[in-house]
């Protein structure tokens, strides 16, 4: 990450000039939505000396129903008067987001770029130019998860609002910064926050919540990838490999997807294969595309002591959902291999594998190989 | 109805925007701004942006390394 730049613009309206000791410092990530808006004001009136710094990323401004590279965010720091600036990282954005994004589709993997803008772009890169910048080591963002301090340990936790939780996204979190995260609305629901939202009378209290890439727009992500080459028609077959069909090209496919195959009537169908190489998609029944077993790499770990043999842990598979009992059964330097009590619908390549203990806090994750 | 003129030049995206709708903020519904803005990301951005929230853009000027936008205050 080193090689890329994060570059601060201007201040947007007033500059930095904080009151607190560092210690009591702290730049909010905000996105011009109503979870980091609320997450600042809570900061705010908490005593802290807030900093509202928001990305800029490569996406084109007024496409569709997007607003622009999230000068709500700015409109929103005006009124609870805290300073704000822009970061420009959209250099990096294209080189580890983007770009591994469309390769992962067209080698046949399912990306999950939240996860990776967290941990390279706003964990990395950001918090790093901010600390040289401002001198500021406190970094809070609007997720629905919680970090927890007890004694000298501290811990990545599961949010209260089950629903909402987004734990799933912060493994990545390099485990010397976990320490210095915020993460304010980890108690709260959404429906507390915008009401929050409302009583300080903000202006983004009724924005609607963006369910899409932030860099695909308000339009399907494959729209990111219409021109890349995995959109080449090939073999569909079954799970034995006989020609059943043809695919319109693997990117437009996911593992476990269902619907949009061209198959009616039956035992259901879902994809259970994907292989780029030879360009053939292979259908399954449910228990053909189901596994027990989950190998993971590039793995971070937050809880190195409780990633043993021994411990009960709790899997996830995918960002939805409750986590599922399961066993270490392997771990190498950068990676682990887990056996689920009960077979795990469709694990995707390219998603993560994210490990909790039985008090819902994060163990380890890793990008799902198998 | 009075027409203003706002220098957003060297200013980069998104800050312009900010720039814009507060200079937006300022005049009246119909008031017409002359927003000059650089070549590049803002002439590719500005006008859409500011179009996506309801403002009129009346016409684009290139002008010699820049460009005026010309918006009338809608909402």
């Amino acid at each position: 990450m080193n090689e890329h730049d994060a570059r601060l613009l201007p201040p947007t309206f007033s500059p930095w000039t904080p009151t607190n000791p560092v210690c009591k410092q702290i730049a909010v990530l905000m996105s011009g939505g109503v979870d980091s808006s609320v997450t600042a004001h809570l900061l705010k009136s908490a005593g802290w000396d807030v900093l509202g710094i928001t990305m800029k990323i490569p996406v084109a401004c007024g496409v569709g129903n997007r607003g622009c590279c999230g000068a709500d965010a700015a409109f929103v720091c005006n009124e609870l008067n805290i300073p704000h600036y822009f970061i420009d990282v959209t250099e990096a954005f294209h080189d580890v987001i983007i770009q591994p994004f469309r390769d992962a589709y067209s080698q046949g993997r399912t990306p999950n770029p939240c996860v990776d803008c967290n941990t390279f772009l706003k964990f990395s890169l950001v918090w790093d130019r901010l600390q040289e910048e401002f001198g500021i080591t406190q970094l809070a963002t609007g997720h629905y998860a919680k970090v927890i301090h007890d004694g000298q340990a501290t811990y990545l936790r599961r949010a209260s609002d089950k629903d909402k939780d987004q734990s799933y996204f912060l493994y990545g979190i390099p485990s010397h910064r976990l320490p210095s995260l915020a993460l304010p609305l980890g108690d709260l629901t959404k429906h507390q926050v915008r009401a929050i939202a409302a009583e300080m009378k903000l202006s983004v209290a009724e924005k609607a919540e963006s369910m899409e890439l932030c860099f695909a727009g308000e339009q399907d992500y494959r729209v990111a990838l219409e021109k890349e080459a995995a959109n080449h028609p090939g073999d569909m077959t079954d799970m034995q490999g006989r020609k059943i069909g043809v695919h319109k090209g693997i990117a437009n496919y996911t593992l476990g997807q269902r619907r949009g195959l061209g198959f009616a009537g039956g035992k259901p169908l879902y994809v259970g294969r994907i292989d780029a190489a030879s360009n053939i998609v292979a259908l399954g029944t449910r228990e053909e595309v189901s596994t027990r077993v989950v190998q993971a790499v590039q793995r971070n770990t937050l809880l190195p002591e409780r990633l043993t043999w021994d411990t009960r842990l709790l899997g996830k598979i995918r960002s939805y959902g409750d986590p599922r009992p399961c066993r270490l059964t392997d771990l190498t330097p950068n990676g682990m291999t887990v056996e689920f009590e009960q077979a795990q619908f469709a694990p995707c390549p390219g998603q993560r594998l994210v490990l909790y203990d039985e008090q819902e806090n994060v163990v380890a994750g890793g990008t799902i190989q198998n | 109805m009075l027409t203003t003129r706002v220098n957003l030049r060297g200013i980069p995206c998104p800050l312009n925007l900010v720039r814009a709708k507060l200079a937006m903020e300022k005049a009246a519904i119909g008031d017409i701004l002359e927003i000059e803005i650089d070549d590049g990301e803002p002439i590719q951005n500005l006008p859409a942006s500011l179009g996506r929230q309801g403002q009129e853009i009346l016409e684009t000027v290139k002008l010699d390394n820049y460009f005026c936008l010309k918006v009338r205050r809608r909402l």
